[in-house]
């Protein structure tokens, strides 16, 4: 806020300016800081706990990736383990059964027709073995033709039928296949296969794998193979349940499903959920599955899944079970997706949280601090009273503006001016501090100033009584740096003192001061005046070192010798022109930067346009260039100034013919709008402004010629006023400049 | 204020240069006086040099019309500045006299 006052112009609308911004700006400004700072915090507790959050998502992830994977191995290994004790479990039965009916065929192998029954038993007592039969070498009985096979096989009702296999089941392949056999002499499991058509009938036909032992005669010769028949159809069972019961664990619909299979050593498929691609279909995976058990990970069918295998003992086969990795790895990810759906709903919560609690923090504050901040507003308006008005000065003499903005609410920068005797008595002053101690400091010392003018006659003999007063008032260590100083008007000599203030520049020249001390700093000191003479049309301009001391961004000052460069420029222009610009240069120059000191400025400019002359037609004709100089100092043009001239000689001329007068002082003092002039007679008391009309009815050339005059003043001027003080009669001629 | 009188063409002119002021009122008098010892004859007051005339300036050129104009002659004004013209209409004078230029 600038609060600026002006000495010429009491319809300044400087005043009303200084409030334009007002609380409302200062409590909305208030508001929004409030509002900011919650979000602010909120926005931050919020980027803290978020971060926190995905580290957690993250390592929760992780961990729970491994915990299922580990589970998953865990689990289809068990699985794994129980279809393989069941397989081995068979197949041992089937192999330890064929093998202890070895001994009773051989010792009957003689007699053919007893095989027959051994079959029977053998299915009989075995529930594991589907069929059971002898391949003899071919023409082994002669009497039984070329192709003898005794068989005995369990329907699929369980019934066990016994039969003589007929002379079709014969093939090239059968021949070769069984004289290999015989010549290998060996016990072992034959690679799976399906059922032949000729025995399962209109039965599905069965997986099969067979153990085959060669038979021997008495003389130990490998006559034929006892082939038992394990039907593998209890694997693909329990197997395709294993798996119908791994997939039912998960309830997602996935477009890949995990299944088992068994291949044997060569990698063809034995058991495979699609029937079409059993003993067809190859997997070469003995790269992967090289362990006896383990877990890896493949792309089997251009899916990437995970592989848990475990090899079967005696038949070479590997059974494994395929899980995609979507699959595998649902759970975890469905357990991430809802940690991460509660910490977002947590986030959510404490969103409202922070919001909610910050502003109950803040609500009060803020209240707090609006009821200070009205009580600061008002407090303003009280120190902003403190500082002299304009309105009806009588200080009209001088071109003084003064401007005053404090950095808070209340300053303790000071100012203070008024006329007595033709002198104008003034001073500037800077409490050391801010805020409210400084503002009472302020008042406390600008009231010392106001009394203490009315009795002292210099600068030094105030600023020596502040002095002394306020180290009586004990006023805890608060001092105050002052210029205070008296100007005479009629001679421009000012009489001044400094306390510990920054030296004023007149027309940008530094003004010679002794340094002293700031009064309210110790007692006893004793203050110097000084004195100086102004030439006409010098500028004096006081300042406090908040401007000097104004900061942009960067934190640099605005410097004094900038201000100065300024003063010695602007020297020539009104007080209120280089107020203006100096308040200007401080805003340019602080761009965004708060203000952080209190700012005063006073400009006060001497005129020495006062003429004094003898109430004679001897003495009229130095008005002319006395009104010169005036127009030219005033920069009014030569059509208005002869106009004003016209009016103040006529005026003159006035008192000198009719007054009786002794003496005439003339005086003018200027600003940015107006010329005053005032014309101060001791003769006898004359009005000319209740005397306005010139009486047009008289013929023109028998008008007097005094009444001609008081025309011309009024017609050549913008203003008029009229006062009788202490026998003298004073008018003031205004001109508004254009 | 420099004033000069000479006769033109049956006329008197009287050529007024600088500033018809109070101060310069007495001397303007005394050099107008030749004016009024000639009653035969129009005057001129050649104002193209006038820079400022004031009320006691008026009254002089008043004197110089009641004076030709009791004789039945004319008093002409000539070329008046504007700023001098005002004054002369503002007081009522300048309908009073011919004007030229």
């Amino acid at each position: 806020m600038v609060e600026g006052c002006e000495l010429r112009m009491p319809d300044t609308d400087v005043q009303k300016n200084s409030n334009k911004f007002g609380f409302s700006f200062t409590y909305s400004y208030l508001c929004s800081v409030n509002n900011s700072l919650s979000t602010r915090l909120t926005y931050r507790i919020m980027a803290v706990v978020l971060v926190m959050m995905a580290v957690i998502a993250t390592v929760v992830y992780v961990m729970v990736r491994e915990y299922m994977l580990d589970e998953a191995k865990e689990r289809y290994q068990n699985m794994l383990l129980n279809t393989h004790e069941e397989l081995h479990r068979h197949l041992s039965n089937v192999m330890v059964a064929s093998e202890n009916n070895v001994h009773d065929i051989e010792r009957d192998i003689e007699q053919p027709d007893m095989l027959f029954e051994h079959m029977e038993r053998i299915v009989k007592e075995n529930s594991d073995i589907a069929c059971s039969s002898i391949l003899f070498e071919p023409g082994h009985y002669p009497s039984k033709g070329k192709v003898f096979i005794p068989c005995a096989r369990r329907d699929s009702v369980g019934k066990v039928i016994v039969s003589r296999v007929d002379s079709s089941y014969h093939s090239y392949f059968y021949d070769e296949w069984l004289d290999g056999q015989l010549k290998a002499d060996r016990k072992e499991w034959s690679m799976a296969y399906f059922e032949s058509k000729l025995f399962a009938g209109n039965q599905k036909q069965r997986l099969l794998t067979t153990y085959t032992i060669p038979l021997h005669t008495h003389e130990g010769r490998a006559v034929g193979l006892l082939c038992t028949d394990l039907s593998l159809e209890f694997l693909r069972n329990e197997m395709m349940e294993d798996v119908n019961k791994m997939n039912a664990r998960f309830k997602g619909n996935f477009k890949h499903q995990a299944y088992s299979f068994v291949i044997d050593d060569k990698g063809t498929y034995i058991i495979h959920p699609d029937e079409k691609r059993m003993l067809r279909d190859t997997l070469d995976t003995n790269a992967i599955m090289a362990e006896e058990r383990g877990a890896a990970t493949a792309v089997i069918d251009g899916i990437p899944s995970w592989l848990y295998y475990r090899k079967v003992q005696d038949v070479g086969w590997t059974m494994a079970v395929v899980v995609p990795n979507d699959v595998i790895l649902f759970n975890g990810l469905m357990l991430n997706i809802t940690i991460l759906v509660v910490m977002v709903l947590g986030l959510l919560a404490i969103y409202l949280f922070c919001r909610q609690q910050i502003k109950g923090i803040a609500d009060p504050f803020a209240m707090q601090k609006a009821n200070l901040e009205h009580e600061l507003k008002i407090a303003n308006a009280i120190q902003m009273a403190m500082l002299p008005k304009s309105v009806n000065s009588p200080s009209e003499t001088i071109d003084l503006y003064a401007a005053l903005a404090p950095a808070r609410e209340v300053g303790g920068d000071l100012y203070d001016y008024f006329m007595r005797d033709n002198r104008l008595y003034f001073c500037i002053g800077d409490v050391s501090g801010k805020g409210v101690p400084a503002a009472l400091m302020m008042a406390l010392v600008r009231a010392m100033f106001r009394s203490e003018t009315r009795r002292a006659e210099s600068a030094e003999a105030i600023v020596d009584t502040i002095n002394h007063n306020l180290s009586e008032e004990s006023t805890a260590g608060y001092f105050v740096t002052m210029f205070v100083g008296i100007l005479d008007l009629a001679t421009g000599h000012l009489d001044y003192c400094n306390a510990g203030h920054e030296p004023p520049f007149i027309s940008g020249r530094s003004l010679d001061v002794k340094v002293n001390l700031p009064v309210g700093a110790f007692p006893e000191w004793n203050y110097e005046g000084q004195q100086t003479q102004l030439n006409p049309g010098d500028m004096l301009f006081v300042y406090t070192d908040g401007l000097t001391e104004a900061m942009n961004d960067s934190g640099e000052l605005l410097g004094r010798e900038f201000v100065q460069q300024v003063a010695r420029e602007h020297a020539s222009d009104s007080a209120r022109q280089l107020v203006e610009l100096m308040e200007a240069e401080v805003r340019r120059h602080a761009g965004n930067a708060e203000q952080s000191d209190d700012i005063t400025l006073l400009a006060i400019k001497w005129q020495d346009l006062q003429l004094s002359i003898t109430a004679s037609m001897d003495d009229i004709g130095q008005l002319k260039p006395f009104i010169d100089n005036v127009a030219q100092q005033a920069d009014i043009d030569t059509k208005e100034a002869k106009r004003l001239r016209l009016a103040v000689e006529e005026a003159v001329a006035n008192v000198i013919n009719y007054g009786q007068a002794t003496t005439i002082r003339l005086q003018a003092t200027t600003n940015d709008n107006q010329l005053v002039l005032t014309i101060d007679d001791d003769g006898q008391p004359f009005d000319p402004t209740a005397d306005s009309a010139t009486d047009f009815s008289v013929p023109a050339d028998e008008r007097p010629s005094g009444g001609l005059g008081i025309m011309f003043l009024h017609e050549m001027t913008d203003g008029l006023e009229y006062q009788r003080i202490d026998g003298h009669n004073i008018l003031r001629i205004r001109k508004v400049k254009k | 204020m420099d004033i000069t009188i000479s006769e033109q063409d049956g006329r008197l002119v009287a050529v007024l240069v600088g500033d018809l002021d109070n101060a310069a009122s007495t001397q303007a008098e005394r050099a107008l006086a030749p004016v009024f010892d000639r009653t035969d004859c129009d005057v001129v007051i050649d104002c193209t040099e006038l820079n400022y005339i004031s009320s006691s300036g008026l009254r002089i050129i008043l004197n110089v019309f009641k004076h030709t104009r009791s004789n039945g002659h004319k008093a002409i004004l000539k070329n008046l500045s504007e700023d001098v013209r005002e004054v002369f209409y503002l007081s009522g004078f300048l309908q009073l006299f011919i004007t030229e230029g």
